[in-house]
Order: C-alpha cells, then sequence, then structure tokens
C-alpha cells in the first residue's frame, strides 16, 4: 500500500506547553484511521496539522510523497493546496449559504453541471431535500450530513474528521458511523478520524492511533489494540476496570498476583517481577468458578440484555465487574478471571492517575 | 513561512497600538516627573494660575459617589425585573435605556437647563436645586443609570436561579437566607458600582454646561481649562488626568475585589435558566410607575423641551446664527473615523481569535484600560504628543479623525466580539481547506459574513463620533469646529434655541445616515433572503 500521509518526528508547543513530542505516524490510500485520545492529548491539533491549519515546530509531514510541512527546511503548504475534506466538530457550515450552496462552493468553478453533482452528494447523505435551507434551520446531524457531503464534494483522497460526532445524539451518531464508513469506502478515500469515543474505534477503524500527552503510545489494529492495551490509559479504553496497585509475582512458572488470597496469572505489561504495579480487570474476563476468588456482590444492574454485578474482594480498594446471564443468587461467589483480560502496568507516569 | 506571515500581519497593529494608544498616553502621564516630555516651547507652560484644583477632585469624587448611589439601587431594582419577572413592559424599559445610553449627555442636560429657564420654574426650589449640585448628580446618575442596569441585568443572569433556589430550600433561617442572597448580590452591586462611578467621573458633556455655568470645579473641565486656556498648563492637565485613571482604577478594583472574594458562589457548572415568573399585581404597578417616570424624566421632558425650543425663540437674547456648516464637518469626520474604527477594531478581533498569545493579550488590555482613559485624557495626550515638531499634527483634520478612532476602537472590540464570533474561525478555515482560493474566501465566505457586524459597527461609530465632545474640545481644527462643540458653545452663550434648532437638525441627519446604512444592509442582505423562500 502507498503511503497517503506520513508524520515523521512531529513537535508542536503552544506557549512553553508541548502539545506534541515527536509523533510519527502512517497512513495508507484508503486506510481508515481512528486518533483516539483523552482531552488536551494533541489529537486536534495533529488533525490540524495534517490540514494545515497549524504548523509544526518540527519533524516532517508528507502528503502522497509531497513535503507539506517541514519547519527546518522552511516548507510549508497552504491548506487549500492540500488537496483534503475536512468534517468540523462544530460543522463550519457558511451560515449564509444554502445547503446546496455549500457544497458547490467547494466544487472547482469549471466543474461542469457543479449544481447537479452538489446535489446528488445531499441525496447521498439524505439532506437532499434540505438543499434550499440555510444551515441553521436544521437538525446538528442534517447540518453534520451537509458537512459530510462538503467534505466529500472534491473527491479528496483523504478526509480528516474532527470529532463529527461528539456533539450529535447515540441514534444518529449510530447512523452518521455508518454512513461515513460506506462513503469513504466508496469514494476510496482514507480518513483521520479524531475521537474520545471508544464506539468510533471498534465500528470504523482499520487502525487504531492512540495519542496520550502528546505521544504516540499505541498504533495497532483494533483487535491487536484490545489483546494488547500498551498502557494503563488504552486498557481502560478496551473496557478495564480498577487501577488496584499489586505485587507482580511468580508461582508455577507463570506471573500473577494475590487477589484475595488466591494467586491470579495476569498479562504484565512493562512490570518486572517481584515489582509492584497496578492492575486492570475487563469485566469480559470475569466469570463464577468454583476454584476462583472470594467475592461479595455489592450491586447488580441490568444493562441492555445482561447484568452487571460489582464484586468487592478483601484486600482490594477498587469493585470488579462481571456480566452475567441472570442477577447472581447468593450474596457471595467465587470468580475466576481470565488472564488475557488482567493487566498490570508500572506504577509510574501516567499510569498512577489513571 | 506561516508564522512569519503572522508575525509580519500582526507588528503593524503593534505598531499602531503603540502609536496611538502607549506612546501619547504614557507621554502624558510621565510628564509631570519628566519634564523633558513636554512639547515643544513658547506655549505658556508653567505660567498657569489654575493649579492642580484640590476642590475639582473633592467635586468629582463626592459627585461620583452620590450619582452612583442614586444610579446603582435603581440599576439593580430594574436589573432584577428584566432578568427575573416577565413584564409586559419589557420592550419600554428596554428602548428608554438605549435612549438615554445615546443621547449625548450636553443634550439631555440642555433640555432640562430649557425647562428650568421657563420663567414660571426659574425661581422655584427645584430650579434652585437643579442649578446646584443636585441638578449634576441628578444627570449623572440618569447617564449612568443604563450601565448600572445592564452590568446589574448581567450578574443576576450569572446568579441564576438555582442557586437562589438552592439558598431557599436549604437555608432554614431567614435571616441567613438574606444573608446568603446578600452576598451573592454583592458583586452585581459592586459591578454596577464600578461601572457608574467610572462612567461619572469621566463625563465631560455635564461639566461642560450645567457645571460650567454654575462655575462648579470638576476634573474633567478642569483638564479641558487647563489646555484650552492661555497660558496652557499641561503639567497640571496631566496630575489631573491622572488622578482621573487613578480613580477609575481604584473602581475598577474593588470590582475585581468584590468578584473575587464573593463571587466563588458563581462558580458552577452549566447554568440552566428556568422561565421567570410574572410580575405580581403590586410589582407590576411599581414596575410601570417606575418605567414611566424614567421614560418622561429621562427622555420626554428634556427632549420636548428641546423640540419646544427649537420651534419658538424661548431664550431672552437676540438671535445668532445656527453654524450649520458643523453638520457637515461632523458627518464628514464621523463618515470617515467611523470607516477606520470599524476596520481596525475588525481586524484586532480577527488577530485575537486567531492568536494564542501577546496579541490577545494586548487587545484584551486595550479594550480595559478604555476603561481607565476617558476621551478627554486621550485628546489632552494627542495635543502633547502631536505638537512637536517630529509629528505636527496638531490643529489638523487628521489628528482629531486619529484621536477619534483611537477613541472608538475598543468600545468597538467590545461591541463587536459577540456579532463577530458567529463568524467561527473554522468557517474560513473550512474554506481554506475545501481549496478555495483566498480571492472566493473574502468574497463568497467572508465578505457576506462580516458585511453585517461592519455595518452595524460603522453606524454604532457614526453616531458616537457625530456628536463627541471631549476630544473635539480639544482637538478640532480652527474654523472646521463639529457639531458637539458648537451646541456646547451655544449653550454656554444660552442660546438654547439655536442650540436646540442644531441638535435637533444633528439627530435628523444621523439618523436619516443609519437608515441608508440600514437600507444597505438590507438591500445586501436581500438575495439570499429570496433564495430562501420556497418556490
Amino acid at each position: 500500500m502507498n503511503a497517503l500521509l506520513e508524520m515523521e518526528g512531529i513537535g508542536k508547543r503552544y506557549g512553553g506547553q508541548a502539545v506534541l513530542a515527536g509523533v510519527d505516524l502512517c497512513l495508507h490510500s484508503g486506510e481508515f484511521v481512528v486518533l483516539i485520545g483523552g482531552s488536551g492529548s494533541g489529537k486536534t491539533t495533529l488533525l490540524r496539522l495534517v490540514g494545515g491549519l497549524e504548523t509544526a515546530d518540527r519533524g516532517v509531514i508528507r502528503l502522497r510523497s509531497e513535503v507539506v510541512d517541514a519547519p527546518d527546511v522552511g516548507i510549508w503548504l497552504p491548506p487549500e493546496r492540500r488537496g483534503l475534506g475536512m468534517v468540523f466538530q462544530d460543522y463550519a457550515l457558511w451560515p449564509h449559504m444554502t445547503c446546496l450552496e455549500n457544497v458547490m462552493a467547494v466544487l472547482p468553478a469549471h466543474a461542469p453541471s457543479r449544481k447537479n453533482a452538489a446535489m446528488d452528494l445531499l441525496e447521498q447523505v439524505g439532506v437532499g431535500a434540505m438543499a434550499g435551507r440555510r444551515p441553521q434551520h436544521l437538525s446538528g446531524g442534517q447540518q453534520q450530513r451537509v458537512g459530510i457531503a462538503r467534505a466529500l464534494a472534491a473527491k479528496p483522497d483523504l478526509l480528516l474528521l474532527d470529532e463529527p460526532l461528539s456533539g450529535l445524539d447515540v441514534d444518529t451518531r449510530e447512523h452518521l458511523r455508518l454512513q461515513i464508513r460506506s462513503l469513504t469506502r466508496e469514494y476510496g478515500a482514507g480518513a483521520l478520524f479524531v475521537s474520545h469515543d471508544p464506539v468510533d474505534a471498534w465500528r470504523l477503524a482499520d487502525r487504531v492511533v492512540v495519542l496520550e500527552h502528546g505521544v504516540l503510545t499505541q498504533a495497532d489494529a483494533p483487535e491487536k489494540l484490545y489483546a494488547s492495551p500498551a498502557t494503563a490509559r488504552i486498557a481502560r479504553f478496551t473496557g478495564a476496570q480498577g487501577g488496584f496497585g499489586a505485587l507482580l509475582r511468580r508461582q508455577d512458572e507463570r506471573l500473577g498476583i494475590d487477589l484475595g488470597g488466591n494467586f491470579c496469572p495476569v498479562t504484565p505489561v512493562g512490570v518486572k517481577e517481584g515489582e509492584m504495579g497496578i492492575a486492570f480487570i475487563r469485566p469480559s474476563g470475569v466469570r463464577p468458578h468454583d476454584e476462583g476468588v472470594t467475592a461479595e456482590l455489592l450491586h447488580c444492574a441490568f444493562e441492555a440484555g445482561s447484568y452487571r454485578a460489582y464484586w468487592r474482594i478483601a484486600g482490594i480498594s477498587e469493585p470488579l465487574c462481571s456480566f452475567e446471564a441472570a442477577p447472581p443468587a447468593a450474596p457471595t461467589a467465587r470468580l475466576h478471571i481470565d488472564p488475557a483480560h488482567i493487566f498490570i502496568y508500572p506504577m509510574q507516569g501516567e499510569n498512577a492517575y489513571v | 513561512m506561516h508564522k512569519a506571515r503572522r508575525v509580519a500581519l500582526s507588528s503593524p497593529l503593534f505598531l499602531v497600538f503603540a502609536g496611538l494608544f502607549v506612546y501619547p498616553i504614557a507621554r502624558l502621564l510621565l510628564m509631570p516627573w519628566i519634564p523633558a516630555l513636554e512639547p515643544a516651547e513658547g506655549m505658556g507652560l508653567h505660567a498657569s494660575t489654575l493649579g492642580l484644583s484640590p476642590v475639582a477632585i473633592a467635586n468629582t469624587v463626592r459627585l461620583g459617589l452620590a450619582s452612583t448611589l442614586v444610579a446603582v439601587p435603581l440599576g439593580l431594582g430594574f436589573g432584577w425585573l428584566l432578568e427575573r419577572r416577565q413584564w409586559r413592559g419589557k420592550g419600554l424599559i428596554m428602548l428608554t435605556l438605549w435612549l438615554i445610553f445615546l443621547t449625548p449627555s450636553y443634550l439631555l442636560t440642555t433640555g432640562w437647563q430649557i425647562v428650568f429657564s421657563q420663567p414660571m420654574l426659574h425661581h422655584g426650589h427645584l430650579a434652585q436645586m437643579f442649578f446646584g449640585q443636585a441638578g449634576i448628580i441628578a444627570l449623572l446618575g440618569l447617564k449612568g443609570f443604563p450601565f448600572a442596569c445592564l452590568a446589574a441585568r448581567g450578574s443576576w443572569r450569572a446568579i441564576g436561579t438555582e442557586i437562589v433556589d438552592a439558598a431557599r430550600i436549604h437555608v432554614a433561617s431567614a435571616w441567613r437566607r438574606r444573608g446568603v442572597l446578600l452576598r451573592l448580590l454583592l458583586p452585581a452591586a459592586g459591578s454596577a458600582f464600578a461601572i457608574v462611578f467610572i462612567e461619572s467621573i469621566q463625563e465631560f458633556g455635564i461639566p461642560a454646561t450645567l457645571g460650567a455655568q454654575i462655575h462648579l470645579p470638576i476634573i474633567t473641565y478642569a483638564i479641558y481649562e487647563r489646555l484650552a486656556m492661555t497660558p496652557v498648563d499641561f503639567t497640571h492637565a496631566a496630575l489631573l488626568s491622572w488622578t482621573l485613571v487613578v480613580l477609575a482604577a481604584g473602581a475598577a478594583s474593588v470590582h475585581f475585589y468584590l468578584g473575587r472574594r464573593f463571587g466563588s458562589a458563581l462558580v458552577h457548572g452549566r447554568q440552566r435558566q428556568s422561565a421567570p415568573p410574572s410580575c405580581s399585581r403590586a410589582e407590576g404597578a411599581v414596575a410601570g410607575v417606575a418605567a414611566m417616570a424614567l421614560l418622561i424624566i429621562g427622555i420626554a421632558i428634556p427632549g420636548t423641551a428641546i423640540i419646544h425650543a427649537a420651534l419658538w425663540q424661548i431664550d431672552p437674547y437676540a438671535s445668532v446664527p445656527v453654524p450649520w456648516h458643523t453638520l457637515l464637518y461632523s458627518t464628514l469626520y464621523a463618515s470617515i473615523a467611523a470607516l477606520l474604527a470599524v476596520s481596525v477594531a475588525m481586524l484586532l478581533i480577527s488577530g485575537q481569535r486567531r492568536a494564542r498569545g501577546s496579541m490577545a493579550h494586548m487587545v484584551d488590555a486595550m479594550t480595559l484600560g478604555n476603561m481607565a482613559i476617558p476621551g478627554l485624557v486621550l485628546g489632552a495626550a494627542y495635543i502633547i504628543a502631536f505638537n512637536g515638531s517630529l509629528l505636527p499634527l496638531y490643529g489638523t483634520p487628521g489628528l482629531l479623525i486619529i484621536a477619534y478612532v483611537a477613541a472608538q476602537v475598543p468600545v468597538l472590540v467590545r461591541f463587536l466580539q459577540a456579532p463577530m464570533g458567529q463568524v467561527h474561525v473554522s468557517m474560513s478555515d473550512a474554506a481554506r481547506l475545501h481549496g478555495m482560493p483566498w480571492i472566493n474566501r473574502a468574497a463568497d465566505v467572508q465578505a457576506p459574513l462580516l458585511l453585517s457586524p461592519f455595518l452595524w459597527g460603522w453606524t454604532m461609530a457614526f453616531g458616537q463620533v457625530f456628536f463627541e465632545l471631549p476630544i473635539s474640545e480639544l482637538l478640532y481644527p480652527a474654523g472646521r469646529a463639529p457639531v458637539g462643540v458648537a451646541i456646547v458653545t451655544l449653550n454656554q452663550k444660552m442660546h438654547y434655541t439655536e442650540e436646540a434648532r442644531l441638535a435637533l437638525a444633528g439627530i435628523a441627519l444621523s439618523l436619516v445616515i443609519a437608515g441608508l446604512v440600514a437600507a444597505i444592509l438590507r438591500f445586501a442582505m436581500a438575495p439570499q433572503v429570496a433564495r430562501e423562500r420556497p418556490a
């Protein structure tokens, strides 16, 4: 696959604050990359650097193998010459133009039958009937559909999407998510999609890129990210809960931690034998078992077809969760934890605050 | 390259800021301690017999405080009514507030001067009070009232209904509940107090008309006297300017202190406003009487008096020719100054919105600094700064227009921030990112979106400059005085009929011009409105 976008050693500071520190990223033609991270992690800045709406302090950005931003050699290509499409979080539709005019404005002036092409796009995203209206008379979801149509109008090979679903209700979000995915496939465009919602990563991404405090901590396919979360924050992102201190020790040739008096094998990430770490457990790896850890039922709540049970284990401050088909009958139970769903990270740096 | 271009774009703005604000004001304020900063010799420096005038300072503080005590309780009450009650007369109150706010203070004063000059009132007890400190306090209070009301309204809104409801539910003791509510009200009162006090001490139109008539020394008029009379006394004018700045800064710090000390209760998350309840019958009656009284005292009586004076010769002195030509000068000055001021203000706002550092701070500092630097001080600073051999602009229309621009830009920046905020940066970003050439971006995206705030800002600046007084008094070119100067000159000579005719003609002319601009705006927006109509 050809690299559509390459970023090497990208650094950006605002005032004295480093927002991005040495980020390397590659995106191939037709690839859908979801960029996730918490507030202030630098994900929107990264997107704006690709778009040319910000300039990098250091590093190199290449689009279609052409250098578009390289501060060291004084190269910077303005956004209008990068041939991209962008969907904005706040829609950024031009309020003095109708929806049709918003899309037409992006099409080249000499393009044949501009009006028909713009209308087709609006029809395609499901707002053809609103073509003559101004954006402020549309709902948020409808406005964002117009935003998507506008972004696709010039047939870009790379689409930038800055949290496009964040202001919308769950139904609209799901509908638009699928629409974005199918349209990018249809147009053969690559996409860099910024989000803080795990659902976007699972449902959209060919590859998930995680930024934490300006540093790229993992860039993997969703399956790999789920199986081996590189940091505590990513573990939480994959659904792991907890964050309790534990000592990593070896027993019967396996590495694990003591949990309620029982030895539980774990997946260590960067913690060595004999070191204290911080442990996270995914509910999907917790199930009742005769030889498991003794736990006391704290609370049970129905959650979309199954029951989420909260358990307390002696000596652990955080409750443990499991998904059950029916509410547990007894106030206590023995729980087995699948080592593939319990991770232990070094108790230092950002992990300590997750 | 992008950065270099940004620096290149912001540098001229920094230079304009330094040239128009920092240099003249710093030179004026530093002059008492650095005599070398005084302008060219031969202007009668140090020969003045007027001195510093502690009486003027004491009078200013006393009158400022008294008018604040008049305006703030009224402002809090009307602010509460506007924000916390549903009442049919809200529109009337807002109209009255805007009319009082927009009417030049010297015209309001003139209206009341005409009323109390009538033979049947002239020797009465009320007239004696009016032609004294009570009259000045009442007029300052009247002019300060819109500021108090709008500041209090904003504070009532910031307090929110939920926080008051929480006090009502959780604090059982009525006394403690009142204490909690009083504490919540303190920032509102402090904010209104500071704004009205600053406006009162910086007021020039009332001291120049009624103040001059009753020979009551007030700082602003004292500064004017030291600069307008021979021998010119720059040093004492500078020292008096200092007192104005210090007094304004003191009031502003009270405002900030109260906000910080007692405003913690207002720090809460997303505020939800419930619909205000309707006025009770008693509340409605009190509100109705108060609103009518405000309209009658603030607008109806002085307005009727001016119209009456214009139609019938009322003053005892022989009639003099009305200086109609001043209308032409004011139209020219105001048109050019408004065009420049609104352009600079919009450039600053867009720069501020894109910048993250010094540029944003500079614009903030400039707009806040305007609170402490009244037009008169700015005019005084310009006389000194542009009187030397380096930039001998004093006495030219150019300097007068530059001073108008410098005075209007901070106000326009504040007023246009909200309407320009609708033109979100991302709309321009979207245009760039989707490959629109700059000419299309400017013509199709930015110009249509900015046209409305531009014309709105121009109209506002035009109206303000057209009747502007303090800067005009100090900087007008000989033989080409603007209308405000002519009106006050006629007032000081008690030619009320000619003054009223000129004032009414000025109001009519500015309304016609504002109407023309509104028509242009409507015409410019018409094609898009038409497009929206269903076929």
